[in-house]
């Protein structure tokens, strides 16, 4: 128990520190924005309550708000990702049901899973994060190519984070 | 009264829902207003300060390209020095100089982090109140104006730079030319946009953008960028000027606050005036 909550601290902290100090600052273009700090959230228990993944989930995006000046914008992307993942998680639930064993990761559940999993929330997350950061601007056909994009590089990030975790429990 | 209790046992993932998302939103809005003092940002201490640990990593892989732009910099400070200038006149007179009096004063300071791919960016800057940075001051580079303070802790600022939504400075074109107004358009960190310049003015690429008299926050005719391209609006009186920014975002790591010695007495005056009317 202690040592599930000790790996779930160190892996929130890793993210937000990849978060902030390497992917915030890849200034590629103002088009790829991609988020990995969403694994931390995807990765949390299957069974955890829904009102403590909400609290988490607010708690993490305030981290990443004060670290990157945006008040509120990915605590309110966050909270809609935890709301939603509960559901998430029944509609991809495997035929026999969850074990009490399973964890949502890619070791544990497989490739077409977790991608299917990890895609729809992060879709969600991304689409409303940039829906709201765009309601200051108002530039559209930006917005959509923006989504798009950092999308593509936010799960290609996530499944590689995961499969290098794979190999290591491998090992 | 048990079937309130009941109602909200049974929903109450969806009331902490929007209970949450209705806070988040709240603190995305208020935060939009310029001087709101915002509780968390990056001037907050603790995120600040693990910016600062990282920056110094980063610093040392930056350290000869720094080393050569400060002391390019030195370079042309000292080329303004008085007693770099030969004294071509014939009679000297020495005079008591009591005319001029200081007005601006620098505070040089270090960025600890940056952003410039998002819509509306900020900088951190590691001086704050206990180093004398206000609220509303100008921050300049080497190269140009970089933006205005927006937040001070004690010892860290943030700053909206140029790449801001909110970011207005007036600005003019060569030293005596027309005043216009400055802002991003949120495209590109190398370009900003100026406006009210009229058609009848001549004006052409490469031509240089200074800041106009009439702001405080920044001295006068610090330069801003260049003109890259024009064209006369075809609804108004006026050019769309596309401008190249002189300031280098992307490799910006040194800035002066500049703090106007004046502007306490500029402001009470036209606070006075505008009393009176």
């Amino acid at each position: 128990m202690i040592i599930e909550f000790l790996i779930q601290l160190i892996r929130f902290i890793v993210l937000v520190l990849i978060q902030v100090l390497i992917l915030n600052n890849l200034h590629l273009s103002g088009i790829f924005n991609p988020y990995i700090y969403p694994l931390f959230l995807l990765l949390l228990p299957l069974k955890m309550p829904k009102w403590v993944l909400l609290i988490l989930g607010f708690v993490t995006g305030l981290t990443i708000d004060m670290f990157s000046n945006t008040m509120g914008l990915h605590a309110a992307a966050c909270v809609l990702f935890c709301f939603m993942r509960p559901q998430v998680l029944k509609l991809v639930e495997p035929s026999g049901g969850y074990e009490q064993t399973d964890k949502p990761t890619l070791s544990y559940m497989g490739f077409r899973w977790f991608a299917t999993y990890a895609s729809i929330l992060v879709v969600i997350h991304h689409l409303f994060f940039f829906f709201l950061e765009t309601l200051e601007f108002g530039q559209v056909g930006f917005m959509l190519l923006k989504i798009l994009l950092s999308t593509a590089l936010s799960l290609l990030l996530i499944f590689l984070a995961e499969f290098f975790f794979i190999r290591r429990k491998a090992i | 009264m048990r079937n309130i209790f009941s109602l909200l046992v049974r929903y109450h993932a969806f009331i902490l829902f929007i209970l949450l998302e209705v806070s988040s939103i709240i603190l995305l809005v208020n935060n939009k207003s310029y001087h709101q003092a915002a509780f968390i940002n990056s001037s907050s201490e603790i995120s600040a300060r693990v910016f600062t640990v990282y920056n110094n990593f980063i610093e040392y892989i930056h350290l000869s390209q720094e080393n050569k732009r400060l002391s390019d910099e030195n370079a042309l400070l000292r080329n303004q020095l008085k007693n770099s200038f030969y004294d071509a006149s014939f009679q000297q007179i020495t005079v008591n100089d009591s005319v001029y009096k200081q007005l601006y004063k620098y505070i040089p300071s270090k960025v600890v982090n940056i952003t410039i791919n998002k819509l509306n960016n900020f900088i951190t800057i590691d001086k704050g109140k206990n180093q004398g940075v206000d609220i509303k001051m100008g921050v300049i580079g080497p190269n140009g104006i970089v933006g205005i303070v927006k937040d001070v802790s004690d010892n860290y600022a943030s700053v909206i730079p140029i790449l801001h939504n909110d970011f207005k400075v007036s600005a003019r074109v060569g030293t005596g030319g027309n005043l216009g107004s400055l802002s991003w358009d949120g495209s590109s960190p190398e370009f900003a946009q100026l406006d009210g310049i009229p058609k009848q003015i001549k004006i052409a690429n490469g031509d240089k953008i200074y800041t106009g008299s009439e702001t405080k926050k920044f001295p006068e005719n610090i330069l801003i960028g260049t003109i890259s391209s024009f064209t006369p609006n075809t609804n108004d009186n006026f050019y769309d000027i596309e401008i190249k920014l002189s300031t280098d975002f992307r490799s910006i790591s040194y800035v002066y606050v500049v703090n106007n010695l004046m502007k306490n007495e500029l402001d009470s005056l036209e606070q006075h005036s505008q009393n009176d009317n």
